[in-house]
């Protein structure tokens, strides 16, 4: 596996790097010092996992995460935040404690060893085994998009509806219509896109329009324009 | 409830008559007839009795005799008292002899003592359920204002624990250690010594009221000799305290608190880094000592160092009153502490 480690003081990032040989197959293949360093690095180098520090000069570690356009897995690493910790409990991210140890650090690296998700690659659109970061006020999850019914337009923010939350995120609909696999994820009308998945029943609609309802309970009208798209997508 | 004024009326009315009727009955019951006379005799005294009383508490009001202590209130109240008898004495007499039984009056100090030593007793009875009343109500409202002080107090100590053991200093220095015990063992070492100084110093030093300043320095030279470990270049120190400031009395861990929020919102915020700088010097008897640390203060923006600030403003307070002074500004590209500390002589 491959790691990048992003942390802003030398010594701790000597420290977690002096940890890591221990661990044969994980490769440490960059280390940076600050925010701005990781989100290039991180694009650009692709890496399988980082281990990130959450206090960080300038952008902390959740602003690194929400301006990634490419998902490792991430562990998390703070010497003490209740607050960031108390966020991590309701969903099961993993973070480390400064000094770190060792058993810990095996137990996260296992963890993420074990989850079974689709490697990423290069240039390819977000399918249904991508994950996405979404910060709303002190929680953070990383959504599965396959958990993902609804998202919704609402100004310049996009509401991501799952597993009964739906917090916003600081992107346009239009945006992130073109990083989505337009296979799963279609674009319904001007205010919805929504995961074909997770459609229920399809009923006609005015004006050759339609009505989805979908899983959750949830219904989505599509616009004429786009009802024929989707009426080409199923029948292929 | 009543009200205090409401009280003292009602108090008074009840009582005089209360005092009217009692000696009105012994009359009776020593053989006196019900008349005329009798009824006008104790309406006056209920009178007399009762203006007295009320000129006596005027002018204890006036004079502000509460204020006194016991012993010095002792024998203005036995005066008060005496006068008050003599005055009732006479007043009793012109009214009572001149008007009502309308007997010549002549002064007779056989019959006059008694009658103004009885009434001067009463006085002083009088005197002392009212003074009585006040020293009980008194006495809860200090003990209220005694136990408020007392709760701000503890929160002011409980505060000053609270943001003395930062644990993510203490967490971030063990985990630099934890590197340096490879990559530089005998700073590996120094640090340990260093961290175990600031933990044992900001146990010990919280209990005492007062340190010398050099005992304050040598815990930040030691919390700033970890933090320099930690950020290594990114972080410049600059000392300048004037030798003659070592035996000045300080308020323990309070120059280390200032000095860690400098770091927290400084140089640990900005990634090329920034200076620490700590100047103290002796002015007009007062210590004047002003950190200054790289980045910006932002007024109510930072619960954090809001917490530090107002810890720090409320210690000053109950230690100095008005004598000790704190501010924090912009001052360029930097943030600037001040504090003033007067020179301590009563303790």
């Amino acid at each position: 596996m491959k790691a990048i480690i992003v942390d802003d003081e030398r010594l701790a990032r000597k420290e977690l790097k002096d940890l890591l040989s221990e661990f044969p197959n994980i490769e440490v293949i960059e280390e940076c010092d600050s925010a701005e360093a990781a989100i290039t690095s991180v694009d650009k180098l692709k890496p399988d996992l980082v281990f990130l520090d959450i206090h960080m000069p300038g952008k902390d570690g959740f602003g690194v995460l929400e301006e990634l356009d490419y998902m490792p897995h991430v562990i998390f690493i703070t010497a003490y935040d209740e607050y960031a910790i108390k966020a991590f409990d309701v969903n099961a991210l993993d973070y480390l404690l400064k000094p770190i140890q060792p058993e810990r650090l095996k137990e996260a690296i296992d963890k993420v060893k074990k989850e079974e998700l689709e490697p990423v690659s290069t240039n390819d659109k977000l399918g249904l085994n991508h994950q996405v970061f979404v910060k709303d006020g002190d929680k953070c999850w990383f959504v599965k998009l396959s958990d993902v019914p609804i998202f919704e337009s609402e100004g310049n923010y996009v509401r991501v509806y799952f597993n009964g939350n739906k917090p916003l995120i600081l992107k346009s609909l239009n945006n992130l219509a073109n990083k989505l696999d337009d296979n799963v994820f279609f674009r319904a009308n001007r205010k919805f896109i929504i995961n074909l998945n997770w459609i229920d029943k399809i009923e006609s609609w005015f004006n050759g329009g339609l009505m989805v309802k979908l899983k959750n309970g949830e219904q989505v009208e599509i616009s004429r324009r786009q009802a024929s798209k989707l009426k080409e997508l199923k029948s292929l | 409830m009543l009200n205090k004024k409401k009280l003292y009326w009602f108090s008074q009315i009840i009582g005089w008559l209360l005092y009217t009727i009692i000696v009105g009955v012994f009359y009776i019951l020593t053989g006196n007839e019900i008349s005329l006379e009798l009824i006008y005799s104790l309406l006056s005294i209920y009178l007399i009795g009762l203006s007295v009383s009320h000129a006596f508490r005027l002018l204890i009001v006036k004079l502000n005799w509460l204020r006194h202590n016991i012993p010095r209130l002792i024998p203005r109240i036995l005066f008060g008292t005496l006068i008050s008898g003599i005055l009732v004495y006479f007043l009793k007499s012109i009214i009572i002899e001149r008007f009502i039984v309308q007997n010549a009056y002549e002064f007779n100090l056989a019959d006059a003592f008694p009658t103004i030593i009885s009434w001067t007793l009463l006085y002083l009875i009088w005197s002392l359920l009212y003074l009585l009343f006040h020293f009980v109500n008194n006495y809860k409202k200090e003990e209220i204002k005694n136990l408020k002080w007392e709760a701000a107090k503890n929160e002011i100590e409980l505060n000053k624990l609270k943001s003395q053991l930062n644990p993510h200093f203490i967490f971030n220095s063990m985990n630099s250690i934890r590197a340096l015990v490879n990559e530089n063992p005998s700073l590996a070492k120094e640090a340990i010594t260093q961290l175990s100084n600031v933990l044992r110093n900001s146990l010990l030093m919280g209990k005492q009221k007062l340190i010398p300043f050099s005992d304050e320095m040598k815990l930040v030279s030691d919390y700033l000799g970890l933090e320099k470990t930690r950020f290594e270049e990114r972080l410049t120190i600059v000392r300048n305290i004037e030798n003659n400031t070592d035996m000045f009395l300080v308020p323990p861990l309070m120059v280390q608190t200032l000095v860690e929020n400098g770091i927290k919102h400084g140089t640990s915020k900005l990634p090329d880094g920034g200076t620490l700088e700590i100047a103290a010097k002796i002015q007009d008897n007062n210590l004047l000592i002003v950190i200054y640390n790289s980045g910006v203060y932002q007024e109510n923006n930072e619960p954090e160092t809001g917490f530090g600030i107002v810890n720090t403003i409320q210690r000053l307070k109950l230690l100095y009153g008005e004598n000790a002074s704190f501010e924090i500004s912009n001052d360029k590209d930097r943030v600037k502490t001040l504090l003033t500390i007067p020179k301590e002589t009563t303790l």
